[in-house]
């Protein structure tokens, strides 16, 4: 059923790619979308479903916004390069989605064009959801102005399997910053598998609210958080590897604006390896922080292996650590100076230390992530 | 002849130059051409008004005197206080006569009358004649008189609140935006251009020139600051708070007009000089100031070529220090010139300059949440050096007693030169989250306003008037080279060693935006008199008017952002907050400390970013006039049809877009005025207006402030206003007045600006309820508590005046409105809140003392005073409490000395109370914002050749 036009494609290198909708009838009826690889920016309406081709390079040079009832697939080897500063990223709204069938020896690469890359060369991927965030009965994401939010729990943005994120985090300014991957409200109907973000300027990669769950994720070389979930985030993160961050390994937060917000991030965390260092600590709780319950985590070569703010500055906290409702069982801190900087007696559950191994390795780069991440 | 003016100030290096384009003299001929061949059939009318005092009973008001025009049939008698008016005279020169029963009679030769205007002759009569130089003739009264206006006033059937150059000189009043705070119900906000007229901000205000409209100078708001028209060329300024058809109906609090300067008369010339202080700024060890601005304000710094290649910046990141002693200079002057028997030119020119030193030091925090965390905790120091220059002309010219053109050209250049250094706490969860954070931004701006205004009255028959008016306008508001540095402590646990924050490539950059706003606009308005009565008025009278006003604007602005490396690659290379200038240059960029430039766009894309807006209204009306024994009535009905686009292309929004708004509003108002009697009158005003969104606020357009994102709302509509006013007026004596008024507003589906659920707390608008509402009393009075006549000529007298407000607002805040109406959502902490810019009390008063030693020389003593109560500033959300302005009294005290007719000095002593200038969040109870201004204190020199 897929009705590439090659003479066409072959003959002036832009690709008509059919969109084919779900049951695959009414083909003759369906739009064209036109796409230039040497000049990849498009907006890809609803009905509409683009099918990139692995054997070509992508040029990405402005915005590709897949919107309500879009969807966009990306086969394993796609290479996407990216020129064009804030204005080269890709975005998928609320009721779209987006299919990255990346394999783990041939993931699919998303980097900047720059022949010598740097930290922001492009913006990023950023994913809109339904799911519930604290933010608001919806909100506005950071960049690219789609509304996130909503109550669908298991809300469905597609499947992202095998991707690499290269010198993400083109910003606005000081507000507005791509992080390498930003999950806005996406819902836990969606599968989010082997991504990684290597030497983003901001965050690697992060949870804005929503009930998505993040498996196999790596984050290498941040320029600020390595992995970071706020705003009433509810999910399971799992095998998780960190290395080289420039602040907070790991950063989970509740609100800002009221740190007690309903409803409360709530986060499972488990098998994590957070390698140093990072001025912010191993794991930086903040903002109310929500509820944590973490196994297995590796923490390696930090000043501060767990840390948070006095009860003066962040009482909600705090309060959530003395209260128990966030508890590290086990956690292994290896070359780290202070294991945490909360005040007060430690609550029993808070710190169960132990000897584990994290992501898989411990510190080294776990099996799972071999031969696709770098 | 006039058509192209051109006046040059040689001294000081003022230059000032009114230029008439080429559409312009077009329009100039074919209105010439037009005026000089009407048939002129009857004559455009002036008036002779004044009081008259009784010598032999301590010079009280003097009732049922004679007040008689030599010659001819005109005449009156003067009422219970004295005063007197007669209506209705051709413009030309006259001997009045003065007469009362067993007094001598005191004729008053050569008294001026003008069309359209008052001269106002005030004298005592006795049993022996005053010599003839002692009668007090204002020989042309202008509007700017306290008591011509006053009679304007108690005379208009529209409710009027005007104040003019007399008494905006008697309270050292220097700018037009102090100027109306004096008058009842506006408050100003402290810091900003945003005027609040009885609670209501900004947007339903509206700004002319001459009845012309004016461009705003900043793009997020309606209306021009004020604070750039100098006094110097204020005649007067009407405060129009209720709705009259003859205005745009884009009305909600009030319609503000500034009267610019005329002069008819034998010619004068004037010198003012002048120099002051503020404390604070004085106090300061260094007035710091950034590099590149001059001191007379007329140089914009550079964008360099190839700005992202290498470190082509000239300017210097360091301060300069400048002695802070303000200083002013002025020379105003004006002649007429009669041509033939008819016809008169007639000119008024004024140039000047002034500046100002401010400084202030406080406290600013910022995002504070529900738990009554500061996120941003700051000190700060800002210190700002502001310059005006303005030059206007006019030129007027009387064809003959039936018509007259003026040409009004005025050129502003306002600049304010502000250096500031915040330190502290930057982000408590992130940056410099133990203190030791620093951040320093220096910021010029620069407005200019050429405005070109021509402008006709036209006496067509006995019966038909016809005026008109023509404007182009050009703004042109610059930010040359805003230079921005951010550092934190290289660790937390040392806060006094620093190093430039890497975070954000934001935090260190050189900003450049233009805004160029081009307006045309005309008004064209025919009155029809009829039905005349016993006393040969007319009771009724009809007008049909046109107005159109377009405008274009285009800004486009480019931001420079110095990246530096982050994480592993980041040297933190220690830094001198003070000498940064061994940092941000070539070197670095070579070795790597800095990374790289970067625009907005954030790669190497020097292009700037802009939107584009245009506006057309064009409105008609209709008003019905009659006047049935002691009722007056005006009726009247105005169509307007407004078309509003805009589009841009911005870093967050790189595939550009547009937004049109199209909107046909009709518009009723009604004004009735009873007389009860001769010093009572009644009056009823009501109206429906609307309130336009503003077009960046549909603008789907991310437009970063200095210190905030906002983004347009394309869901945004008009909200509609229905204006309910009642006012009863006791004139005791001619300079006296008690009024009372009380209004009320209904308004539908009000706009706010507030913060709608983002992940980065993103400032938008939407109409945020189905209904806002305001009721209030104002209280106005001005009484002489003691005034006495010392001889013939001399009077001492001591008067209270003051104005009283208070005032009741409430609107609905509904999130799920919000949600429902637009794309963004919203979680407002109140249900219901006052409106923005609303205090439930505003106190003016003022008492003033003056004393005449003799005819030419006297002193005049005035103490001004001004209390806000508390006032809500902006609408809280997520939990976290609504901001407010604490209440603030404060007070002026100004002494003005004529020493001979030649010479006058004057001292100032501004902001005596010197009270704290403070906001807090409410409900969290944090203060977010706290200064003082200092006392300001100066001393003014005039000199009239």
């Amino acid at each position: 059923m897929k009705k590439f036009v090659l003479s066409i494609f072959a003959a002036s290198a832009l690709i008509f790619a059919s969109c084919s909708s779900d049951d695959d009838k009414n083909n003759d009826k369906e739009p064209i979308v036109e796409v230039n690889p040497d000049n990849f920016t498009l907006t890809i309406k609803d009905g509409q479903h683009v099918k990139l081709i692995n054997t070509l390079e992508y040029n990405l040079t402005g915005p590709v916004i897949v919107e309500e009832g879009g969807k966009l697939t990306i086969p394993a080897g796609t290479v996407i390069k990216a020129s064009g500063g804030t204005s080269a990223y890709i975005a998928v709204a609320q009721k779209a989605e987006i299919f990255i069938n990346g394999e783990a020896n041939n993931p699919v690469v998303m980097t900047s064009a720059s022949a010598n890359p740097a930290p922001g060369d492009w913006g990023g991927l950023v994913v809109c959801g339904q799911a519930p965030t604290n933010k608001g009965a919806t909100a506005q994401a950071e960049v690219s102005d789609l509304t996130y939010g909503g109550t669908n729990v298991n809300d469905n943005s597609g499947v992202i399997k095998y991707l690499r994120v290269e010198y993400t985090g083109a910003e606005f300014n000081g507000a507005k910053q791509f992080n390498g991957v930003s999950f806005f409200g996406v819902g836990n109907g969606t599968k989010v598998e082997y991504i990684q973000s290597y030497n983003g300027k901001d965050d690697g990669i992060e949870f804005f609210g929503g009930t998505v769950n993040g498996k196999y994720l790596v984050s290498t070389g941040s320029g600020d958080d390595s992995i970071d979930f706020a705003d009433g985030w509810a999910g399971t993160g799992e095998y998780w590897y960190i290395k080289d961050g420039a602040k907070a390994g790991i950063e989970g937060s509740n609100n800002g604006d009221d740190f007690a917000l309903t409803p409360l991030t709530n986060a499972t965390l488990k098998n994590i390896s957070i390698v140093g260092g990072g001025s912010e600590g191993g794991l930086y709780i903040k903002e109310g922080g929500g509820k944590w319950n973490a196994s297995n985590i590796y923490v390696d070569g930090f000043e501060v292996g767990v840390h948070l703010k006095g009860a003066e500055d962040d009482p909600q906290s705090n309060q959530q650590v003395a209260n128990g409702d966030i508890t590290f069982n086990n956690i292994q801190f290896v070359g780290v100076d202070t294991k945490t900087d909360y005040i007060g007696d430690l609550p029993e559950n808070f710190l169960q230390e132990g000897t584990n191994t994290g992501a898989g390795n411990g510190a080294e780069l776990p099996d799972w992530a071999q031969g696709w991440t770098k | 002849m006039f058509l192209n003016v051109m006046v040059t100030f040689i001294g000081k290096g003022l230059t000032f130059f009114a230029v008439t384009n080429s559409l312009f003299m077009k329009f100039l001929f074919t209105t010439l051409l037009l005026c000089f061949s009407s048939i002129c059939l009857s004559q455009e009318v002036g008036s002779i008004a004044g009081s008259l005092t009784d010598k032999e009973a301590n010079n009280s008001p003097l009732p049922f005197a004679n007040v008689l025009i030599k010659n001819s049939s005109k005449g009156t008698t003067s009422d219970f206080d004295g005063l007197y008016r007669i209506e209705n005279l051709e413009p030309g020169t006259y001997t009045v006569v003065f007469s009362f029963v067993g007094y001598e009679t005191i004729e008053v030769p050569n008294v001026t009358v003008v069309a359209g205007k008052v001269t106002e002759i005030n004298t005592a009569l006795g049993s022996s004649a005053a010599a003839l130089d002692e009668v007090i003739i204002t020989t042309v009264a202008r509007r700017d008189s306290e008591v011509a206006l006053l009679l304007d006033q108690k005379k208009a059937v529209e409710m009027k609140q005007s104040i003019g150059a007399q008494e905006l000189s008697r309270k050292g009043v220097s700018d037009a935006s102090s100027a109306v705070t004096k008058t009842s119900g506006i408050a100003k906000q402290e810091g900003s251009s945003n005027i609040y007229v009885r609670g209501l901000d900004d947007r339903y205000n509206s700004t002319s020139l001459n009845n012309l409209p004016i461009p705003s100078n900043n793009s997020l708001r309606k209306n021009i600051d004020l604070s750039i028209f100098a006094t110097d060329i204020i005649e007067a300024i009407d405060i129009d708070k209720t709705y009259v058809t003859t205005n745009y109906g884009d009305f909600g609090g009030a319609s503000i007009n500034i009267d610019s300067k005329e002069y008819t008369g034998n010619g004068f010339f004037e010198i003012d000089l002048g120099t002051g202080i503020n404390t604070n700024a004085i106090n300061t060890d260094e007035f710091k100031q950034h590099d590149g601005p001059k001191y007379l304000g007329f140089s914009n710094p550079k964008m360099p070529n190839n700005p992202l290649d290498a470190y082509n910046f000239t300017t210097s990141w360091e301060t300069q220090s400048k002695t802070p002693i303000a200083s002013s200079y002025g020379l105003t002057g004006g002649k007429s010139f009669n041509i033939g028997n008819e016809s008169k030119l007639s000119f008024f020119l004024h140039g000047s300059f002034n500046n100002n030193f401010s400084y202030k030091e406080g406290v600013e925090r910022g995002s504070v949440s529900k738990q009554a965390i500061a996120r941003k905790d700051l000190t700060f120091e800002s210190y700002d050096y502001t310059t005006g220059t303005t030059g206007i002309a006019n030129l007027t010219y009387k064809v003959n007693n039936n018509h007259k053109i003026s040409y009004n050209g005025l050129y502003i250049n306002s600049t304010s030169q502000q250096h500031n250094e915040y330190r502290g706490v930057l982000d408590i969860f992130d940056q410099a989250a133990n203190g030791g954070g620093y951040i320093r931004r220096s910021i010029f701006e620069r407005t200019q306003l050429f405005v070109n205004q021509l402008i006709g009255t036209h006496t067509l028959t006995d019966q038909i008037d016809v005026n008109w008016g023509a404007t182009y306008n050009q703004m042109r508001n610059d930010m040359p080279d805003r230079m921005q540095n951010t550092l934190r402590p290289v660790d937390d646990n040392n806060l006094e060693v620093l190093t430039l924050s890497e975070l954000s490539d934001a935090n260190n950059h050189r900003y450049f935006h233009e805004l160029n706003e081009d307006e045309y606009a005309a008004r064209i308005a025919a009155d029809y008199k009829f039905s005349k009565n016993s006393e040969d008025e007319y009771a009724g009278k009809i007008t049909l008017g046109y107005q159109v006003k377009t405008k274009d604007i285009h800004f486009n602005a480019s931001q420079y952002n110095f990246a530096l490396p982050t994480g592993k690659d980041n040297p933190n290379v220690v830094v001198d907050p003070y000498h940064l200038d061994s940092f941000f240059n070539q070197e670095s960029l070579d070795n790597g400390n800095i990374q790289g430039i970067k625009t907005l766009f954030g790669g190497s894309f020097d292009r700037p970013e802009k939107y584009n807006g245009t506006q057309i209204i064009n409105a008609g009306y209709v008003n019905f006039q009659y006047q049935f024994n002691k009722l007056t009535l005006l009726a009247g009905l105005r169509g307007e049809k407004i078309t509003q686009k805009i589009d841009w292309l911005t870093a967050v929004s790189p595939m550009g877009g547009e937004e049109t708004l199209d909107e046909t509003q009709i518009l009723p108002s009604l004004s009735l005025k009873y007389e009860l009697n001769e010093k009572n009158n009644l009056r009823f005003a009501a109206s429906k207006t609307y309130t336009l969104p503003q077009f960046i606020e549909r603008a789907k357009f991310q437009y970063v402030n200095v210190t905030y994102p906002t983004i347009g709302n394309p869901d945004l509509y008009s909200s509609t206003n229905y204006n309910v006013d009642l006012r009863w007026e006791f004139f005791p004596k001619n300079d006296e007045l008690i009024s009372v008024t009380a209004f009320g507003k209904l308004i539908q589906d009000p706009i706010n600006e507030f913060v709608i659920a983002s992940a980065t707390n993103d400032i938008s608008w939407a109409n945020t309820g189905d209904l806002a509402k305001g009721v209030g009393i104002e209280l106005e009075a001005r009484k002489n508590l003691l005034k006495k006549e010392l001889d013939d000529t001399r009077i001492q007298k001591l008067a209270l005046g003051g104005n009283i407000s208070y005032l009741y607002t409430e609107q609905d805040l509904d999130s799920e409105k919000v949600g429902k109406e637009t794309s963004y959502s919203v979680r407002f902490t109140d249900s219901t809140s006052p409106l923005t810019g609303a205090s439930d009390w505003l106190i003016n008063a003022d008492l003033s003392y003056s004393h005449d030693f003799s005819e030419k020389s006297n002193l005049l003593l005035t103490l001004a005073g001004n209390y806000f109560s508390d006032r809500f500033y902006a609408i809280g959300t997520n939990n976290q409490g609504g901001i407010y302005d604490k209440a603030v009294f404060s007070m002026d005290f100004i002494a003005k000395y004529q020493i001979n007719k030649n010479l006058g000095i004057g001292l100032s002593a501004k902001n005596l109370t010197n009270p704290t200038i403070e906001r807090y969040q409410d409900e969290q109870d944090v203060v977010v914002k706290s200064y003082d201004l200092g006392q300001s204190f100066s001393l003014s020199l005039n000199y009239k050749f």
